[in-house]
């Protein structure tokens, strides 16, 4: 199966956050810890959301000590079952797009966060301790057969889904504009 | 099971995005983002896609309630309609100026029509004003005179397909409206350049080719600089500006002395960005400007807007497609709420209540003439009960208890009303206060229009019927006033208050009938009759709404010792800070719905004070610690967030939370032509404190703001509030 994951363009992200909210409702609906999966990162160009890449040899997968993350297909998932909240993949991870996030489980609303998705700030370190701990990260909505929800509602199409089609078109592009920079007019018939 | 889908327009910002409320079995459960409408095209924000759970909320209010032995308890609508109708007939007897109404920017433009006629024609008295007071005003009072109206100039889809320079100025433009800052995205990708004029590093600045840092208050010696460079370097026209505006001469003479060495040493803006953006917005061969709160929210917000109308007149950058002036409305229906005549000095479609001449044609359709003085300010009205002008207040949609300024003095006045009613769809901060409370429609319950920021008059649908008793507004203040034995409100739907508007104001919205709202994609006024396709770019040709069909330059000369940013309340040694307020794009206003939708909620839970590294180095403060912000007017707690989005000296706080309602720190100074406080600027200072004092403080404002009597409705009967 080829892979596929997301990148953003960082020209056109407005930092509206509505890519977060669509994450957290549509892994909520799913039964899941509903954290945003993207971290909307601040830079001196703007903000950027930002996301696991789906490694193929994927370091998180690697070092999870309950198997908790596997490389399934093109996606790397997490099973939130099995994951004891250690924290060793969000090490390991290359592009810091795992996070430890605490939940608890409230009567009126279900499963409720206590952090700040923005600046992750605890409420009071006694209620953390009460929570469970979880790794959270982008598993591509791979539940949902329209493909993932944050590329479907960003207004200015920020997001793109990139795959291995894709990579070799860009590719192809790249090569022929080397060519053409080094003498060779033209693309073949 | 079978999903309806209705196509609407967005509730939240004034940039008017279109959408389908999916409804199955009576009950909101999705939206979708229109592909066809001209200005979102298929997006939305969070707000729009998710902001939708409040109206299905079981905090809705269901019955009216009026207030026996201090508390507020369940009533029928012939209960509560005959306890104000008794009050107010006796009011209107006494006095009528002593009846004041502050009119929802959140209503259909048939329910603003319908409060300031109540105001007028029942009550007798001009006391009618609404949330553009507190936004929008030194847009009517800067551009009326300069231009002929304070609307948008061109449409919004303009920005993204035509205009070649866009400058920002005073415009958080990516949080407070999303789907205009989408369409400068697309201008950007196709090589439009971009000015940011701003204190805070916001998406927008960090996406600029220049960001221009001005600090708080220091628009107009940045912008006459602007218009010096211009003149110096032979970038205006001056043939073309005396034959399209009057007023050349002063205003030059007046632009002499702003040179950019003076500019730097007042704002520190460097010379050279200056003169960059400059010569980027003057030898575009089209241009924008788009601003919001940060040039009105001034004591000089009227000169703020008068500075920016000259320099978009001398360059000539008006009346062309993607050429004009944006001030972006923050409200779904603030620019309808204004057409409609919510302002205590203008009758709907700007007739000035003292033209004697146009008002004839209201007195015709009225049967009675509409009062000539004009009315109160909203910003008065706490003065105003003060001083025992005004002894009953109407609040119709809207929450001023935390919108402020300066709620402290508002709380204490409401005190000594002998009636306050408000009019709402939840029990808001204000509603607590009240003596009766209203219930009313939200947007998806009814029919309607609501004007965006571009004039774009659209069709608002109803999705799901209200909640228990709640009703549309129009159709709350017709029955009062049938109830106070008034005739002038015979209508059975919006479309009839419509059609009442058409005939009044037809140089405007003649043209524009329900029918072809229905289908379209909404009509841009002025749109005088039926075949008229409505008006997307206004002055074409530099033809002005001005009497003499001229554009009035009017120089916006300063203090020639001011050496510092022009704001009432400096900065001291006491309070050394300047506190500036806005809002951020996953909540809205005063956070009355949108705390209650639970994503929007958990992305932005609490409230984020910015500081500068720099001061939180000196004040001991570090990222995330409990903090005490205060001014002369009061303190609130909340969590410090130290970012470079804000310049050294300079903290920003929202105001979204009752836990740290910053309109408590905010003063009363105003501009003295319009009347905006000045909310962007407070001298403040911070403090870092314990957890156990910030409990104790946000136990202090759940108590202030009686946070315990919102509750569920099945829940209601077994509250014991005070």
């Amino acid at each position: 199966m080829p892979r596929q994951f997301i990148i953003p363009d960082k020209a056109k992200c407005l930092g509206c956050c509505t890519c977060l909210a669509a994450c957290m409702l549509t892994h909520r609906e799913e039964g899941a810890v509903p954290c945003p999966r993207l971290f909307l990162t601040p830079t001196a160009q703007g903000s950027v959301p930002l996301q696991c890449r789906q490694c193929d040899q994927a370091p998180c997968a690697e070092v999870c000590p309950v198997h908790a993350i596997e490389v399934q297909g093109e996606v790397v998932v997490l099973n939130e079952k099995k994951c004891v909240g250690c924290g060793i993949c969000v090490l390991a991870c290359p592009i810091g797009c795992i996070e430890i996030q605490a939940a608890r489980q409230t009567a009126a609303t279900g499963i409720t966060l206590t952090t700040s998705i923005l600046l992750p700030l605890t409420r009071s370190e006694q209620d953390e301790k009460k929570m469970r701990k979880i790794a959270v990260k982008c598993n591509m909505c791979y539940f949902r057969p329209e493909g993932p929800a944050c590329v479907k509602v960003c207004p200015t199409e920020a997001l793109r889904l990139v795959d291995e089609e894709d990579i070799r078109f860009w590719n192809l592009q790249r090569r022929q504009a080397y060519a053409s920079s080094i003498g060779f007019q033209g693309a073949a018939e | 099971m079978t999903v309806h889908r209705v196509r609407t327009i967005c509730p939240y910002c004034g940039v008017g995005c279109g959408l389908y409320l999916l409804v199955e079995q009576g009950r909101i459960v999705g939206v979708e983002a229109d592909p066809e409408h001209p200005v979102s095209q298929g997006g939305l924000c969070l707000k729009g896609y998710y902001g939708y759970n409040h109206v299905g909320d079981p905090r809705r209010l269901q019955t009216p309630l009026i207030r026996k032995d201090g508390m507020l308890v369940p009533a029928t609508w012939n209960e509560a309609l005959n306890f104000i109708a008794e009050h107010l007939i006796r009011v209107r007897r006494q006095d009528p100026d002593a009846f004041a109404l502050i009119a929802s920017a959140k209503g259909t433009n048939e329910d603003s029509f319908a409060a300031q006629k109540f105001a007028r024609v029942v009550m007798g008295t001009n006391n009618v004003d609404c949330c553009a007071r507190l936004c929008h005003a030194p847009s009517v009072a800067g551009l009326v005179p300069t231009l002929g109206s304070a609307a948008t100039t061109n449409t919004i889809e303009e920005i993204g397909s035509v205009t070649e320079t866009i400058f920002i100025i005073g415009s958080n433009t990516s949080e407070c409206h999303p789907l205009v800052a989408a369409h400068v995205i697309k201008a950007r990708e196709r090589g439009a350049k971009l000015i940011v004029a701003d204190p805070r590093h916001t998406e927008m600045a960090a996406r600029a080719d220049i960001w221009l840092r001005v600090p708080v208050g220091g628009n107009i010696p940045l912008i006459n600089g602007i218009m010096h460079i211009l003149m110096r370097d032979g970038l205006i026209n001056t043939i073309r500006v005396n034959r399209m505006a009057a007023g050349f001469d002063a205003l030059a003479a007046n632009l002499a002395e702003w040179t950019p060495e003076r500019v730097e040493n007042i704002t520190g803006v460097p010379r050279a960005d200056l003169q960059a953006a400059a010569h980027l917005y003057g030898k575009a061969s089209t241009a924008a400007i788009l601003y919001a709160m940060g040039v009105t929210q001034f004591a000089n917000g009227t000169e703020n807007v008068l500075a920016l109308a000259n320099l978009a007149i001398i360059t000539g950058h008006l009346g062309r497609s993607g050429t004009g002036l944006f001030p972006l409305r923050g409200q779904n229906n603030i620019q309808g709420t204004c057409d409609m005549g919510c302002l205590p000095d203008f009758l709907p479609g700007y007739v000035h209540v003292g033209s004697s001449q146009k008002q004839t044609r209201f007195s015709h359709v009225w049967s009675v003439k509409p009062p000539s003085k004009p009315g109160i300010r909203a910003t008065e009205i706490s003065e105003g009960i003060m001083q025992g002008k005004i002894r009953v207040l109407y609040v119709f949609g809207a929450n001023p208890v935390l919108s402020g300024p300066d709620t402290g003095y508002l709380m204490k006045a409401l005190e000594r009303l002998d009636l306050l009613i408000v009019q709402d769809i939840f029990l808001t901060e204000t509603a607590r206060l009240a003596g009766v409370v209203l219930p009313a429609a939200c947007a998806a319950e009814k029919d309607g229009t609501f004007t965006n920021t571009e004039r774009r008059i659209q069709r608002v649908r109803m999705a799901v019927p209200p909640p228990g008793d709640a009703r549309p507004d129009w159709r709350i203040f017709s029955e009062l006033a049938r109830e106070m034995g008034s005739s002038a409100f015979p209508y059975r739907s919006p479309e009839e208050i419509w059609g009442e508007i058409r005939l009044l104001i037809p140089e405007r919205f003649g043209g524009v009938a329900y029918k072809r709202l229905n289908d379209g994609p909404g009509i841009l006024w002025p749109c005088p009759d039926e075949a008229h396709p409505g008006t997307p770019i206004l002055y074409s040709d530099n033809v002005f709404l001005t009497p003499s069909g001229k554009a009035q330059l009017k120089p916006v000369p300063i203090d020639p010792e001011q050496t510092s940013a022009g704001i009432v309340e400096k900065p001291d040694k006491d309070y050394p800070l300047v506190l500036t307020t806005g809002r951020r794009v996953y909540h809205y206003h005063t956070g009355t719905i949108t705390r209650k939708e639970w994503v929007l909620n958990q992305i932005g839970p609490e409230e984020l004070v910015e500081i500068n590294p720099e001061d939180g180095r000196r004040k001991g403060i570090r990222n995330g610690d409990l903090i005490r912000v205060c001014t002369r007017r009061g303190l609130i707690s909340a969590r410090a967030w130290i970012t470079d989005r804000v310049p050294p000296g300079t903290i920003f706080m929202t105001f979204h939370f009752w836990e740290a309602p910053v309109n408590e720190l905010t003063g009363r100074a105003q501009d003295p032509v319009c009347g905006i406080p000045e909310l962007k600027a407070s001298a403040a200072d911070i403090k870092s404190i314990s957890s156990v004092d910030a409990r104790m403080i946000r136990r202090q404002k759940k108590e202030r703001y009686l946070v315990s009597l919102e509750v569920p409705v099945n829940r209601r009967n077994v509250t014991k509030g005070d």
